[in-house]
């Protein structure tokens, strides 16, 4: 009891120090983790506020292209038009780079919905592979129409070395949309050779498109149209080679079997 | 928090509309299905090389059943691919000769080179399954049919590892240096088709 009384004693007050010394700590850490995820979606925030921002001036630079190209000229002009100062495009570092790479962005972005669209409307009358594909390279080289005029520097542009990674990239995430809604489940070498071959379909009828002079561009689809036959005949000349390689190697086999018989090994 | 934010670092910019929010990411489940696929091509060429020199022995059934066996496997990343939409790797044509090669001339030296083959396959795919097994077990509910897949696989091939040391493949001919080789191929073949 004694014993019990004078531990209390003893020990009573100095639990009250540790507390006092410790809450304090206690808090602070608490605050600064709290803090730190304040800061994380402040960020985020930050982010996607200046995604927004950027969006909205490059939307509203497109309508500049035809008048000053694909030029920082453009971007201020843009960028003026939805009340931010001219000076703004120094929010693009690669001034028309960034302007065409949004452009292909947002002309990928609509081309998934048609084909989306385009998909369902083939479960109900099915369209041939590559009628399929022809209205979709359609579809998306129209969306480059109302741009024609500058189109040649925007080719320019993205063949410059900073800015070939991406138009790569959205280039292939375009082609390789295509093909999949196409219905192509190839898994093999023929789904690079598809895609390989509708990339570059795409690319030569956009540098025919950007000569063209006929009326609503019609030589263009007819090269388009031409373009993809040539490329279905090759097709069915591979897949026949396919099955004379087949032949060569069932008479391999067979000769194969005929000499083992010969040598007496079966 | 933890998790958006990791996804967010993993990613390229231009998949980042393909990403779910989850711990494993899809670059890291494409490049699973990848060489997986790539994988099961090669075993199934394998055996369709054995069978085309030991068919008509007394091993073909045996090698008829695993064959059949891999077909299925190869079949499933086939699907596998079409469903995740993942890029199957450019070296088909090459995984197609060499495991072909691989079966047909293992067999050539005998229908215990031949398991011997089979047994240093099979010894480095378990272990690559299981590899996978623990990185798709970060995050197992999202990734549940392929993890379910996956095991199912492995428990298969470890069937065929076993298979081909009761049917003697130790016996073989230079078996240390044959299986050594076999493996350092499988592995070098594994770390190519993960990327390429």
């Amino acid at each position: 009891m004694l014993l019990n009384r004078m531990c209390f004693i003893l020990f009573k007050p100095s639990q009250h120090r540790l507390k006092r010394q410790f809450l304090p700590c206690l808090r602070a850490r608490k605050f600064s983790s709290e803090n730190l995820n304040n800061v994380n979606i402040n960020k985020e925030n930050e982010e996607n506020y200046e995604e927004n921002i950027q969006n909205k001036i490059l939307e509203a630079s497109l309508t500049y292209v035809q008048e000053l190209g694909w030029s920082k000229a453009a971007l201020s002009s843009g960028a003026e038009q939805v009340g931010y100062p001219g000076i703004s495009h120094s929010m693009f570092p690669n001034g028309g780079g960034d302007l065409v790479h949004y452009f292909q962005k947002r002309s990928s972005k609509r081309l998934l919905q048609y084909l989306k669209e385009l998909q369902q409307e083939s479960s109900s009358r099915p369209i041939p592979p590559i009628n399929f594909v022809e209205k979709a390279l359609k579809a998306r080289l129209e969306m480059t129409v109302p741009y024609v005029s500058k189109w040649p520097q925007a080719i320019a542009i993205m063949s410059l070395p900073q800015n070939v990674p991406n138009s790569l990239a959205t280039l292939l995430t375009m082609v390789d949309d295509i093909c999949y809604y196409a219905g192509d489940s190839s898994v093999d070498f023929n789904w690079y050779a598809r895609r390989i071959a509708v990339a570059g379909v795409y690319k030569a009828t956009e540098l025919y498109l950007i000569q063209d002079t006929s009326t609503d561009f019609k030589n263009s689809w007819q090269f388009l149209n031409k373009r993809l036959s040539e490329l279905e005949q090759l097709h069915m000349l591979l897949v026949k080679s396919d099955e004379s390689s087949r032949i060569t190697k069932d008479s391999i086999a067979a000769a194969f079997t005929t000499a083992r018989n010969m040598i007496g090994l079966n | 928090m933890i998790r958006t934010t990791i996804s967010r670092d993993t990613v390229f910019s231009t998949r980042k509309f393909l990403l779910s929010r989850c711990y494993t990411s899809k670059v890291e489940i494409d490049s699973i299905i990848r060489v997986d696929h790539a994988g099961e091509l090669g075993a199934d060429r394998i055996y369709a090389g054995q069978m085309f020199i030991l068919g008509n022995s007394d091993k073909g059934p045996l090698i008829q059943h695993m064959w059949d066996q891999e077909k299925h496997h190869r079949e499933t990343f086939e699907n596998l691919i079409r469903k995740h939409r993942v890029r199957p790797t450019a070296l088909t044509p090459i995984w197609n000769v060499a495991g072909f090669v691989l079966g047909a001339g293992s067999a050539l030296l005998g229908d215990k080179a031949a398991m011997a083959c089979t047994v240093a396959v099979e010894d480095v795919i378990v272990e690559h399954y299981n590899d996978q097994l623990r990185t798709l077990m970060e995050d197992p509910d999202t990734n549940k049919e392929l993890l379910e897949t996956i095991t199912k696989f492995r428990n298969e091939e470890q069937e065929h590892h076993d298979t081909g040391l009761d049917h003697g493949a130790e016996q073989a001919p230079f078996y240390r240096a044959l299986s050594a080789l076999i493996k350092f191929g499988c592995k070098a073949a594994i770390s190519v088709s993960k990327v390429v």
